[in-house]
């Protein structure tokens, strides 16, 4: 991939574009339980979210699964294949590839929970701003642009060649290198809105910015956040993943599973299993998300 | 190339290291031949091995010039054109080479070295004292190496073989000075024509000349007809076997590994240990493995408070089992080492080595100990040992390099045992070295190289000591001293001197020495001096 | 048209100027000093000096900017600390592999995306449409550097049919291709598809239908015209991506292309091919994408622009 952060940049761009929420007025609960139902009547999207339930119950409850400790190395059993004594083999220092995996879910599903957390917060904000206050747009949309010049896993390695190696810096770079996807969705969606008569008769009311942003606004514009973020919550993992493949995020022993996989890869020949299942474990995930994407974009935006 | 210097260990090294030329020596031994693979080149099907011929060298790096005056990185690659003046035999001593005979005045300052006669340069010329003065002088004024020459007052040409060259202080090293290539001498008229940019046009008294360069790609030399003067442990000490010898530079380790299986490639150098076994069941392929001229070591800051407790750090030292670090991370190509200094150096004490071993065995038991004794347990019941509430967490930085990743992993789970924790964290070179110099470390891994004691004197003497920031005066004289010291027998006791206090009050924890993999295919005659790291490449014969 | 042409070049030149500020800017914020690295452990201080002079590293900042901008308005990309060669130089040397393994991989995907794309949507809701589904997903999922190493492992070493990684010809590049395009095709088949879906759904195509057309030929003229826009525009800048350097793929694949050279110039300190790297990289990147949009306007001349 062009880097798998390109690729995510470009996937959302290139799903219908997303509609704001049709309805005049801010959404009632009725919407939302409607959206609910259809949800669940999706089978995309339920099959999406039984991936992510089995994960998220595997990674939680790794200390009881887990067969093995994590760390514990066993050089008499160094690379042994999948089979009864170990689920899915062993490393180059014997330890369990399956308990490996399950701890680190943990830490896959925590970076894509953070990163999008925050970089939905700062980029939902930006581009709020960007599409109410006409006055500021133009520098944030400068901004936005120049970000968006450069390839985002570049610009994520550019920005961890300045912070450092690491987990953490790592999922900052993937922060600053998708928030201009947040700014620019949230920005057009705003627009949309902005122009639209009831706001502007609420506006001649008097009301504060402050409340028609949070009354009118965001709840209008809350359904393209929501398919974005379960969208890129995956696209965060798989980036975060690529950069530890790299070698510029989480560093072994730390059982990241895009970490592991760059372990494995000098061992490929030897054993296959050590690089071969932690990809299918970020496959899997990204997928549930992706899945639960589209069932949730359908279920927002009935056609 | 850009990619291997990148990850390669050997260019992070002390750039003191690239005057060894390949910080890899041998000790020649084949790999040991554990399924018997290799004799599926018996010797009945071994055709006949001829003269002339190209031999072609995978190479690892690519030389940034030919001068070997100007270059940081000498190594069998741009030194061919040159003979150095003296030499190491194959047990490591020093022996005459351009030189017949040297010498060294009463008070260390003077050395004296007397010139062979039948030397000539590539273009007819003789060898003369001049050259040789020259030469020396030039080095001394523009290398970029040219601190490692010592305090030269100046140099004479007393007759025409006779060359004497004045110091300011004694300065012992220069010994292996004269065993490399970065004094050899150059070819007057060439120079002269040349000037600075000689690299281009390379001509001296050396194997090969004639370099003919494809940037990026190869450079190929043609062999010296005349040459009668090769290393004093070549076989053949006249002209080279082949017509001409390739060096190729290839970027990446499976390309390297892919031409040497179609054929294209003699002499396959720095081979990853994970090929090995594929390699070997090549039919006309050999295994050579060589130590090299240096070693891996856990450093500490010793500038740290809590290293200025020597308990710490031996309970340290104890604390690491180096049979899984070399069986597991390394895949058997390493040797453990406990002293300061690898057999390949000089100056490497099987006396200090032992001591080491007996100090510093795994012990697991007596490493705890000397942390309760330092006043650290495991108070709260996490595992980690802890004094007034701060737990003993360290954070262990070390270089982007598959190898010692492993290595971290397997020292990390080690440490644990005793109660100490150490965090991983892996950055580039550049980084590491300016964390290191800044003092902005606690543990580390890393590695040195050099082809004389005084590298010693170059990582602990106080004011050198960049990377362990260590200091003790005693030390400091006897690392003077050293220097200084003009015989070898003295020299190398003034050095065990030292090493006995760098064992007691240990500044880091030395872990293996790495052994470098060679392949060879359809060639005879390749051996590898472990003390030069020189490969006569004259004895060699192309078999097929 | 020429109004909104001449619009999008200035804001280009203002996004570009942004981004040497911001290339600068990180750039010089690596922490690890240059002359260290070239100078090795124990340089002397004039060493050190004499080589911060020669690099120009002693100058001010600002001054350090101008001369960059300045150098590159004349389209000098700045000479490497480290082979001495120009940037520009580096570029030329790398850039085949990485344009190879662009086009081939945005052809491949091309190709496979539109045909299952147009088959998923004719056949809507059959097991062929599911399973084209389901794959897409899979391969818009799927890391690039798992897929990779999936390949190596069946095909180089499983069934040795291909080298593992570096480069030696077309062959060598077959791996990677397809390695970069399982992402795309995906992401292609599925734009394919719900472009065709509005299409068979617009009344159009009823009538079309009513009039005794040939079912696919009509699909395929009506739907794969309507089709087209957005799946230029995928592959547009797709193709703008992979051409910035398929770094991961590069990695895994040991293929020395621009995406490598990246990597290996932060790791050298080599502040000035980072830079100019980095830039051209960009500057490339903006130009596909001003392309895809007047491509946009020509396939679909209803789209105006303001």
């Amino acid at each position: 991939m062009s880097g798998n952060l390109s690729q995510l940049e470009v996937g959302h761009e290139t799903h219908p574009p997303l509609r704001a929420a049709e309805s005049p007025v801010t959404p009632s609960p009725s919407y939302w339980s409607q959206v609910a139902k259809r949800l669940f009547r999706n089978k995309t999207a339920m099959a999406g979210a039984l991936i992510l339930l089995i994960f998220t119950i595997g990674c939680v409850c790794a200390p009881i699964i887990a067969p093995y400790p994590i760390d514990q190395m066993n050089f008499k059993d160094r690379m042994m294949g999948p089979g009864a004594k170990h689920l899915l083999g062993t490393d180059d220092f014997g330890r369990d590839i399956f308990s490996r995996l399950l701890y680190g879910g943990r830490i896959s599903l925590l970076t894509g929970l953070i990163t999008v957390t925050v970089a939905s917060a700062i980029g939902v904000t930006l581009g709020v701003i960007a599409g109410y206050y006409r006055r500021l747009e133009i520098y944030i949309m400068q901004v936005m642009d120049i970000l968006l010049a450069l390839p985002a896993l570049l610009l994520a390695i550019a920005i961890i060649a300045v912070l450092g190696p690491g987990l953490t810096n790592a999922m900052i770079a993937i922060v600053i290198a998708v928030i201009p996807s947040y700014v620019r969705i949230v920005r057009a969606s705003v627009l949309s809105i902005r122009e639209k008569e009831y706001i502007e008769a609420v506006r001649a009311l008097g009301i504060k910015d402050r409340v028609i942003l949070a009354k009118h606004i965001l709840p209008n514009i809350l359904s393209p956040i929501i398919v974005l973020m379960t969208v890129q919550f995956g696209g965060s993992i798989l980036a975060a993943a690529a950069l530890s493949f790299l070698g510029l995020g989480a560093q072994p022993p730390i059982p990241e599973w895009g970490a592991m996989v760059y372990v494995g890869k000098a061992f490929l020949g030897q054993a296959w299993w050590m690089s071969i299942f932690p990809g299918l474990a970020i496959m899997l995930v990204v997928l549930g998300f992706n899945l639960l994407g589209d069932g949730l974009r359908d279920a927002l935006d009935p056609k | 190339m850009k990619k291997r210097r990148l990850s390669s260990l050997t260019t992070i090294g002390l750039s003191l290291s690239l005057l060894l030329a390949a910080c890899s020596s041998t000790t020649n031994t084949s790999a040991p031949n554990t399924s018997g693979t290799t004799t599926n080149a018996p010797a009945a099907a071994q055709p006949a091995a001829t003269e002339g011929g190209t031999l072609v060298v995978a190479a690892p790096v690519e030389p940034d010039t030919f001068d070997p005056q100007k270059s940081t990185w000498l190594d069998n690659t741009n030194n061919q054109p040159y003979d150095s003046i003296l030499s190491r035999d194959m047990q490591g001593k020093l022996v005459p080479h351009l030189a017949e005979s040297w010498q060294v005045s009463e008070d260390g300052k003077v050395w004296t070295l007397v010139m062979r006669k039948d030397v000539k340069f590539q273009s007819g010329a003789p060898l003369t004292a001049e050259s040789v003065k020259t030469s020396i002088e030039r080095f001394a004024a523009v290398s970029p190496n040219k601190d490692l020459a010592g305090p030269i007052d100046k140099i004479e040409a007393v007759d025409a073989q006779t060359v004497k060259v004045y110091f300011k202080e004694p300065f012992a090293p220069f010994a292996n000075m004269l065993v490399g290539t970065f004094l050899a001498p150059f070819d007057p008229e060439r120079l002269k024509e040349k000037g600075d940019k000689f690299g281009e046009a390379p001509l001296a008294t050396g194997p090969f000349m004639n370099p003919e360069v494809k940037r990026g790609a190869s450079v190929t030399y043609a062999k010296n007809p005349d040459y009668k003067w090769a290393l004093p442990f070549a076989e053949n000490q006249g002209a080279p076997y082949v017509d001409k010898i390739t060096f190729r530079f290839l970027k990446d380790d499976d390309t390297r590994i892919l031409e040497f299986k179609k054929g294209t490639i003699n002499i396959l150098q720095e081979v990853p240990s994970t090929y090995v076994q594929e390699l070997q069941a090549i039919p006309g392929a050999k295994i050579e493995k060589s130590m090299e001229q240096g070693m891996k070591y856990l450093g500490f800051n010793n500038q740290k408070e809590i290293f200025k407790d020597v308990r710490i750090k031996q309970a340290i030292a104890m604390a690491i089992d180096r049979d899984p670090i070399v069986q597991v991370a390394l895949s058997g190509f390493a040797q453990p080492i406990f002293g300061p200094l690898p057999p390949t150096i000089p100056g490497y004490s099987e006396k200090i080595e032992n001591m080491a071993k007996d100090m510093y065995g795994h012990n697991v038991e007596k490493g705890k100990q000397l942390l309760a004794e330092a006043g650290y347990t495991d108070t709260n019941g996490d595992g980690i040992a802890d004094k007034d509430g701060k737990p003993l967490s360290f954070e262990l930085l070390l270089p982007e390099d598959p190898a010692l990743q492993r290595v971290a992993q397997i020292v990390q789970s080690q440490l644990k045992e005793i109660g100490v924790e150490a965090k991983i964290a892996v950055h580039d070179i550049a980084t590491l070295k300016d964390k290191a110099i800044k003092g902005n470390h606690e543990l580390f891994l890393l590695y040195f190289g050099l082809n004389d004691p005084d590298i010693l004197y170059l990582l602990m003497q106080t004011d050198n000591s960049k990377r362990v920031h260590y200091s003790n005066p005693k030390v400091d004289e006897l690392l003077a001293k050293g220097r200084t010291t003009m015989n070898e027998e003295e020299r190398m006791k003034v050095y065990e001197e030292a090493q006995e206090i760098l064992v007691k009050d240990p500044p880091w924890v030395p872990l293996y020495v790495a052994e470098s993999v060679t392949a060879t295919r359809n060639i005879e005659g390749y051996k590898l001096n472990p003390f030069t790291g020189d490969i006569p490449f004259g004895d060699i014969r192309i078999t097929k | 048209m020429q109004r909104y042409l001449i619009r999008r070049l200035l804001s280009l030149l203002g996004t570009l100027l942004g981004v040497t500020i911001l290339i600068f800017l990180l750039v010089h914020l690596i922490p690890g000093d240059p002359v260290q690295y070239l100078l090795g452990e124990h340089p002397t201080d004039e060493a050190i000096a004499a080589l911060n002079a020669q690099l120009g590293l002693d100058r001010p900042w600002y001054v350090q900017y101008a001369s960059f901008v300045g150098k590159l308005l004349q389209g000098d990309l700045g000479t490497s600390y480290i082979t001495g060669y120009t940037v520009w130089q580096e570029i030329v040397e790398r850039f085949p592999i990485t344009f190879q393994l662009a086009l081939y991989s945005v052809i491949l995907a091309t190709v496979i995306g539109i045909v299952v794309g147009v088959i998923s949507a004719v056949k809507q809701n059959t097991w062929v449409d599911r399973l084209v589904v389901f794959f897409s997903l899979i391969g818009i999922s799927a890391p690039g550097f798992w897929i990779a190493l999936f390949l190596i492992w069946i095909f180089a070493y499983k069934l040795p049919i291909f080298p593992i990684s570096g480069y030696d010809g077309f062959f060598s590049l077959i791996l990677p291709s397809i390695t970069l395009a399982m992402g795309e095709a995906g992401l292609i088949a599925r734009m394919t598809r719900s472009s065709m879906l509005d299409v068979i759904k617009q009344d159009y195509m009823r009538t079309a239908q009513a009039k005794g057309a040939p079912h696919l030929w009509m699909i395929l003229r009506h739907g794969l015209q309507n089709a087209v826009i957005p799946v230029i525009t995928l592959i547009g800048l797709e193709f703008g991506a992979l051409l910035a350097g398929a770094i991961v793929t590069e990695t895994v694949f040991s293929l020395q292309g621009l995406g490598s050279l990246a990597i290996e110039s932060i790791g050298k300190r080599d502040l000035p091919t980072i830079q100019g790297l980095v830039f051209f990289v960009a500057f490339l990147f903006a130009i596909t994408n001003l392309i895809v949009d007047l491509l946009y306007s020509w396939f679909d001349p209803r789209i105006k622009y303001e």
